[in-house]
């Protein structure tokens, strides 16, 4: 049920792509070419520039000591707060001709922008994994005299694998949906070529068309991935908690260690922020934020708790039946792989069909905003069902057996046992729908209610009309109001990890 | 305390029979232990009876109630079934206290507490009640656990493989604290084991089962003197068999005759458990291994090209020549 | 428990739509139409919200507005179909206008006031929408590497004098289709061709960033050329940043064929949706955006000219001197939008 609610949108996508009635669409042909060259480009630099830092990092702050180990755990998360296409103008701008030894533009740069936004999905992905190994493992591997970087390379990042591949998979998708920074530096990917379809040839057909050969690779990719990580199932490993064994870093290598995750926050996070800032100051009014900060976090709130029951949902089904479930997985996580505007349009469809059956009158506000929750839904729920599964991973069927033998029905297992122990990993999901859906433009653009803006409206009505001081403001807001919860989000993991089984 | 009984009750999983028409009953207040391998049904009749799982056909009762039929079940958590969970399934964020109140819910807080505790006290763990699951010891863990069960007063206990994540030494003295608890409490229990050895050791009544079907049901004494079957017999310690034929009232083995009720020149098993095989010098049959086992030696015999196996109380050589007398009160024959 | 979730889910979005609902109801007043008038606006400038408080205080008539980019309000008042609570669609060009209008959901408007405000090749010939400020496109130069007279017309551009010296907007932004467009009615498609493939060949790069960002190329050195709309450059002279306006220092704008049938212009415009439940107030909104009193307050806003000639437009762009802009049916524009599409994928002009 909640698979269908989440997957309809995209689905309609692909349906109303493959109508018959519709004439052939000649432009179809390059464009959707170049941009499968592109975006497939893209997404293999960008991703695995992701993988690299995210598992890099995620190594360092858990398997070795260093200085200022402990404020960068949580430091290196702070990227996921910036949106893509800020990172973009703010790259454009920091680099530009000469200010800089490199010009962030094009291919290369749109990577480096995706690679240092995006990598702390692989961070986090990663850091659970690295956290949740068995100290036995580790150290059994020492014992045999392996090198910290064999330790690394043969046992930790192989038994981590599953976990890095899910937080690759999320930041991959992520770059294959991006319009914002895509179209910015130039690049024809397969998100440019829907608007491009769209806005210069006046063709939504050939728009969804691209769009849901989009959705089909994402699903195919999903397949891919979910198979190799299906043979990469490990245990545990040790049932018994113990804290995982750190390397000491000798001063060169601490230092190098230091200067990586460093680095990893100042492009990630520091830079943009001191930009977007020195921006924001030279233009001095901040003009009307307020009410788009707190219209942008009632939005996100309330989106992100849809989203979540609509995610816990199909995570449960998911673990409940093996092949509807796995279905689940793929028709939820297919929207995350298409641009907002195109599962917004999804959404306009269906509602456009019940229109015509009569069953609901035209699309008014009220249905508009529903159709944007139904967006945020379908194209974020893969982003709750991930860290959700691996909640529902830690309850164990005989801890349920458990509580039912001593007498607790479903609402006090529910309440005594299912979510304090599931309760960290829904919180985690929360916090990152609520990040996303504050980023979130196109599909809050078009069908937001009238006179309600977002941070992310007012940053891109001012970016679009090319007027970057006045967009600095709003964008910087949007970084500001996204730490929060992410640094509440990295501390309760390193909380939570206390009291594991 | 009520007694659980079965009736004919059948379980399939993907088309294959798990229990295939079962009826036995645990009597009120004694231990029965299901015995079998793995895959032989024993821990789905447990998930029966706490009702995590619904049988296809025949009946359940608790006391005279009858909680499982095929059309309808009791919910699990209305049975009053004490279970404790091979891998203990112990709440990773209570404590140990908190675990073994965790089923006491219907009580005032403070008598709770003072509940919970005194059974704490009663697995000698008063002073680790306020430590997490994961700060306990796998023989802790097992007792808080089972403390857990017992402490809402169940109307059975039923106990998955309780001890089989212990090491040997532990694995006795807990079996033997556990089942002081039990006898104490007057506790219907059934529980689970592969194990032989805690099988005849802990229970008062015996189950058999292998490949989902129930091969005898009865006391430790019976089932080890009495065995129904060649299966049956098996199940309780090392076995040798010799497939042969009954003529005169015997069936004659390598290693000598054994007495058998067959007709004359019909096809027979004779089984001997490795404790019924006694040597003395002689030189009918050659010792081709000897190991320690426990205060006995493992001994194994060769004779006309089979080899048997020999729970021998005095030391045996290598290579020495022996004759062999098979004690009758361990000595079977079945039908083959 | 997978369906109970999902109900869950829905009693909380359904909470939060119930708010959202009633914010959007009320303002009823007694003469007919209710009292506001609900505008899908793809042009987000802060000026737009003084001149909306100024409307409302002139007329009583609140304004709403949501403001999103052109084609996707288009897809959503396709979607809302009669339901829909657009009254007037606003938008920065004038291809995006005819979009609608050629998707049947615009109506025909013509009052007196209207047809004496807008000029007529600043308006669709039936009526379906009316321009209210007009832009230039226009040729931006690197002072210290070209002479003015060089980029006098924008056939220059394609001349081989600026052969890896040309940096261009992508074609996908309408303010480039709608170039073209211009281009086919004036001169055919095949000038129009010849015209783009002789630009691709003098591209100093592919087709990346915004107008701003094209300037800022030919500033840097990167190129000699560009062509953008007359404002972002005015925005640049005046920008609070120093970076800005040293861009702005290095090149010069010219207003190109003015002796060849005038610079191209574009509009903002509005027309009134073929659903409108307040059609009576979306025109009375629409005549005072092209009344005296708005021009005089919306024009130098955004530094855009007035719509008509005879409004003093603001100073900066009185410094920029009087020009001749080209006279073609204003929905030629929109016509000729799909060919030059074609056209800029066929040369390879992304």
């Amino acid at each position: 049920m909640a698979t269908l609610i989440c997957a309809a949108p995209a689905v309609a996508v692909i349906t109303l792509a493959l109508r018959p009635d519709q004439g052939d669409v000649a432009f179809g042909g390059d464009l959707l070419r170049d941009g499968a060259i592109g975006t497939a480009l893209v997404v293999a630099l960008g991703g695995a520039g992701a993988v690299v830092f995210g598992a890099m990092a995620a190594w360092l702050v858990s398997l070795c000591r260093f200085p200022g180990r402990g404020v960068f755990e949580w430091l290196l998360v702070i990227p996921l707060a910036a949106p893509s296409y800020v990172l973009a103008y703010a790259y454009t701008g920091i680099t530009w001709h000469g200010a800089a030894p490199i010009e962030v533009r094009g291919l290369w740069g749109a990577a480096f922008v995706y690679a240092i936004g995006l990598y702390p999905y692989v961070y986090l992905a990663a850091r659970a994994a690295f956290a949740s190994q068995s100290a036995c493992a580790l150290e059994a591997a020492r014992s045999l005299g392996a090198s910290p970087w064999r330790v690394f390379w043969e046992v930790a990042l192989p038994l981590a694998r599953p976990g890095i591949a899910a937080g690759a998979a999320l930041a991959m998708m992520e770059i294959a949906a991006d319009y914002g920074a895509a179209y910015h530096f130039g690049l024809t990917t397969l998100s440019t070529a829907v608007f491009r379809a769209w806005y210069a040839h006046g063709s939504l057909d050939g728009a969804l068309q691209i769009a849901a050969v989009l959705l089909l690779a994402a699903i195919v990719f999903l397949i891919v991935e979910r198979r190799a990580r299906g043979r990469a199932a490990f245990g545990g490993g040790s049932s018994r908690w113990r804290p995982l064994p750190r390397y000491q870093l000798s001063p060169l290598p601490g230092l190098l260690a230091s200067g990586f995750c460093v680095a990893l926050i100042a492009f990630g996070a520091v830079l943009p922020l001191a930009w977007l800032g020195r921006l924001a100051l030279l233009h001095g009014d901040l003009g009307d934020v307020v009410q788009p900060f707190v219209n942008s976090v009632i939005l996100s709130a309330a989106g992100a708790l849809i989203t979540l029951a609509l995610a816990a949902a199909i995570a449960v089904s998911a673990r409940r039946s093996k092949s509807i479930g796995k279905l689940s997985l793929y028709g939820a996580a297919m929207g995350y792989a298409a641009p907002g505007a195109v599962i917004a349009m999804g959404a306009l469809a269906l509602f456009s069909i019940a229109r015509e059956a009569g069953w609901i009158g035209g699309l008014g506000t009220a249905l508009a905003l529903a159709a944007l929750f139904w967006t945020y839904a379908a194209r974020f729920s893969a982003a709750g069902v991930q860290p959700i599964d691996a909640g529902l991973a830690r309850l164990s069927k005989g801890l349920d057996a458990s509580a039912r033998t001593l007498g607790a029905g479903p609402w006090r297992r529910l309440i005594a046992v299912d979510l304090p122990i599931a309760g960290p990993s829904l919180a985690a999901a929360a916090l990152i729908l609520f990040v996303e859906i504050l980023k979130e433009l196109p599909a809050t653009l078009i069908l937001r209610p009238f006179d309600f803006d977002t941070l992310a409206v007012k940053a891109y009505s001012y970016a679009s009309d090319e007027r970057l001081l006045q967009a600095a403001a709003p964008a910087l807001l949007i970084f500001l109001a996204g730490l929060a919860p992410i640094i509440i989000l990295t501390r309760g993991i390193a909380r939570a990890r206390a009291g594991q089984a | 305390m009520s007694s659980v009984t079965l009736r004919n009750v059948r379980r399939a999983y993907n088309g294959a029979w798990a229990l295939d028409d079962v009826s036995l009953t645990a009597p009120e207040g004694k231990v029965l232990a299901l015995l079998g391998p793995s895959g032989s049904g024993k821990s789905t009749i447990l998930r029966l009876i706490a009702g995590l799982e619904s049988p296809d056909s025949g009946e359940i009762l608790i006391g005279n109630e009858t909680v499982s039929t095929p059309g309808r079940a009791m919910p699990t958590e209305q049975r009053r079934v004490g279970m404790v969970f091979q891998d203990y399934s112990l709440f990773p964020h209570l404590t140990a206290g908190a675990n073994v109140a965790f089923g006491l819910d219907k009580l005032a807080r403070a008598d709770r507490d003072e509940q919970a505790l005194r059974w704490l006290d009663r697995m000698g763990l008063k002073h680790r009640a306020g430590a997490y699951p994961h700060e306990l010891s796998g023989g802790e863990q097992q007792r808080v656990a089972l403390a857990r069960a017992l402490a809402p007063k169940p109307r059975a206990v039923l106990l998955d493989e309780p001890f089989s994540g212990l090491d040997p030494v532990l694995r006795a003295e807990l079996r033997d604290a556990t089942l002081a608890t039990l006898a104490e409490t007057q506790t219907t229990t059934l529980f689970v084991t592969h194990d032989a050895e805690d099988a005849l050791q802990a229970a008062d009544q015996l189950a058999i089962l292998k490949a989902g079907k129930l091969l005898q049901s009865a006391t430790p004494r019976e089932a080890y003197d009495a065995p129904a079957s060649l299966d049956a017999a098996a199940a309780l310690g090392p076995i040798n068999v010799f497939e042969g034929v009954s003529e005169g009232g015997v069936v004659r083995t390598p290693f000598g005759e054994i007495a058998s009720s067959l007709p004359n020149g019909s096809r027979a098993y004779a089984a001997v458990r490795a404790e019924a095989v006694h040597l003395k010098p002689g030189s009918a049959a050659r010792v081709v291994d000897v190991r320690p086992h426990g205060a006995h030696d493992l001994v194994r015999l060769e004779a006309q090209g089979v080899v048997w196996r020999a729970l021998a109380p005095a030391r045996t050589a290598l290579g020495e020549r022996v004759d062999v007398a098979l004690h009758a009160a361990g000595s079977f024959v079945f039908s083959a | 428990m997978s369906f109970s979730i999902s109900r869950r889910g829905f009693a909380l979005g359904a909470s939060a739509l119930a708010l959202a609902a009633c914010n959007q109801n009320g303002g009823a007043s007694g003469d007919g139409e209710e009292n506001f008038v609900n505008v899908y606006t793809a042009r987000h400038y802060d000026a737009d919200r003084q001149l909306y408080a100024a409307f409302e205080e002139a007329t009583g008539v609140q304004v709403r507005a949501l403001t999103g980019n052109a084609e996707q309000l288009l897809e959503r008042i396709r979607a809302e179909g009669d339901a829909t609570e657009a009254d007037l669609f606003v938008s920065a060009d004038a291809g995006n206008l005819w979009r609608l209008k050629d998707a049947g959901l615009l109506q025909n408007v013509t009052t007196p006031t209207l047809e004496q405000n807008v000029p007529s090749n600043l308006r669709d010939p039936e009526g379906a929408y009316w321009g209210f400020t007009k832009r230039a496109r226009v040729i931006m130069y690197r002072k210290d590497a070209v002479r003015p007279e060089e980029v006098a017309t924008y056939d220059a551009l394609a001349t081989p004098r600026f052969r890896g010296q040309i940096v261009m907007r992508s074609s996908t932004n309408t303010y480039q289709l709608s170039t073209l467009a211009s281009r086919i009615e004036r001169h055919g498609a095949d000038n129009a061709r010849q015209w783009a493939a002789g630009v691709r060949a003098n591209f100093a790069r592919d087709p990346e960033g915004s107008d701003t960002d094209q300037i800022k190329a030919v500033a840097a050195g990167e190129a000699q050329a560009t062509v953008v709309n007359h404002y972002y450059f005015v925005r640049l002279m005046k920008s609070e940043d120093p970076a800005d306006r040293d861009v702005a220092s290095k090149v010069g704008l010219v207003f190109p064929d003015q002796t060849t049938g005038g610079t191209h212009v574009n509009i903002s415009g509005g027309g009134v949706t073929l659903h409108a439940k307040r059609r009576g107030r979306a025109i009375q909104f629409l005549e005072y955006l092209t009344g005296d009193a708005a021009q005089n307050l919306i024009a130098p806003a955004n530094t855009e000219f007035p719509i008509r000639p005879s409004i003093t437009p603001a100073p900066e762009l009185a410094a920029l001197g009087a020009f001749v802009e080209e006279s073609i049916p204003l929905d030629a524009l929109g016509r000729h939008q799909a060919e030059a599409t074609r056209i800029f994928e066929e040369v390879g002009w992304r």
